[in-house]
């Protein structure tokens, strides 16, 4: 059955109102059982930590030490957003253990990876997780099952964050090499190809609402929403508590 | 513990009540078999309070952060720290050395709204 899905398409923005934006979205699907599909970019460039990270971890990676850092609540590595398209899907969930939520990873990497073919970009999904001593620090020198690779090179990798009713996935589609991550090539650099942030969109989205069975309607945040994001801003994601919490 | 003594909550938490009204709480083992590559967990502290319904603490598993849900209301009096250092062996014991708090109840009004093992194995072959 077809599902109506809310499409938010945010400018560049800071990043502890991005993730603000996540955790209000993801706390309204939990009260309403909505479906928001959101893009958004970031601005500056930003280093996100994952929820579990300590943030002294940041310290070996020197190109991105004058990048404002917030820590995600979602897990998973470090990322540098400066050069992407960064994506959240909040939808209900019947109970945070399920296998479907595994497979959301999944379902949205393969629609990534059949827009990508559309610009003749061959990417694959990771099918054995790399093992390291020590987990690197930015999540695109990690392998995870699933994540999404173009010449052996992560493109793609998504995190997610479980609550009762609901669950939050977002993910960062590289585009470009940084100069705040010189060594994580993106999609351009690799295939020689000069695909916007405009056109990686709305390719994906015609993929997502093709594999979801999805139909969009663009829309914004509601008046709560909008209420709660100022308040989750506030207190948790600009909050150095929360970024020094680990 | 058997886990037909147990008492579930819908959020796949199972509490065990004593008779000194201390509630042991873990994560059930059909949770557990679901959450692969279990890699961190955070326990809140002994003297803060749990509330019925309202995340007492969180793990990763594959990039998925999950709160972990209290089945009741009260005072934490113990978590089990030992466990995090051991993620691995929570699903060798779910029911035993994998517990994760105790709390002392400040009432028992929550546990009316927990299901028996029966009703809780019903769920999860609803859920699997």
């Amino acid at each position: 059955m077809t599902q109506i899905v809310r499409l938010i398409t945010d400018p560049p923005s800071a990043g502890s109102w991005n993730m603000a934006v996540d955790q209000a979205i993801l706390e309204s699907a939990n009260e309403t059982g909505s479906v928001t599909l959101r893009f958004y970019q970031w601005t500056p460039a930003t280093v996100s930590l994952g929820y579990f990270q300590s943030l002294e971890s940041r310290d070996a990676h020197e190109p991105s030490a004058e990048c404002p850092i917030v820590r995600r609540a979602t897990g998973g590595g470090a990322i540098v957003h400066d050069r992407e398209l960064t994506y959240s899907l909040c939808v209900p969930s019947r109970s945070r253990w399920a296998d479907e939520n595994q497979t959301l990873y999944t379902k949205m990497h393969s629609a990534l990876i059949a827009c990508l073919s559309t610009f003749n970009v061959t990417a694959t999904l990771v099918e054995q997780p790399a093992e390291f001593a020590v987990e690197p620090f930015l999540c695109f020198e990690r392998r995870a099952v699933g994540d999404v690779v173009c010449q052996n090179y992560k493109i793609c990798g998504s995190a997610q964050r479980r609550i009762d009713k609901s669950i939050l996935q977002h993910g960062s589609i590289l585009l470009a090499k940084s100069e705040s991550a010189p060594e994580l090539p993106g999609i351009n650099d690799l295939e020689n190809k000069s695909i916007s942030i405009d056109e990686l969109q709305q390719q994906l989205l015609t993929q997502i609402r093709q594999s979801f069975d999805f139909e969009f309607e663009f829309g914004e945040l509601s008046s709560s929403e909008n209420a709660k994001v100022g308040e989750i801003q506030r207190n948790r994601f600009q909050s150095e508590a929360w970024t020094a919490k680990r | 513990m058997k886990p037909e003594d147990l008492l579930y909550a819908e959020t796949h938490e199972w509490v065990h009540v004593g008779d000194d009204d201390v509630a042991t709480i873990g994560i059930s083992a059909f949770a557990l078999e679901q959450l692969t590559d279990l890699v961190f967990m955070e326990l809140p502290s002994v003297g803060d309070m749990a509330t019925a319904g309202e995340a007492f603490g969180e793990v990763e598993s594959v990039k998925a952060v999950s709160n972990l849900y209290s089945p009741v209301d009260g005072e934490i009096i113990d978590a089990n720290t030992e466990i995090v250092d051991n993620l691995e062996s929570l699903g060798d014991d779910p029911y035993g050395a994998g517990w994760i708090i105790k709390v002392k109840l400040s009432s028992r009004d929550a546990l009316d709204k927990l299901m028996d093992h029966a009703a809780y194995e019903k769920q999860c072959a609803e859920e699997a």
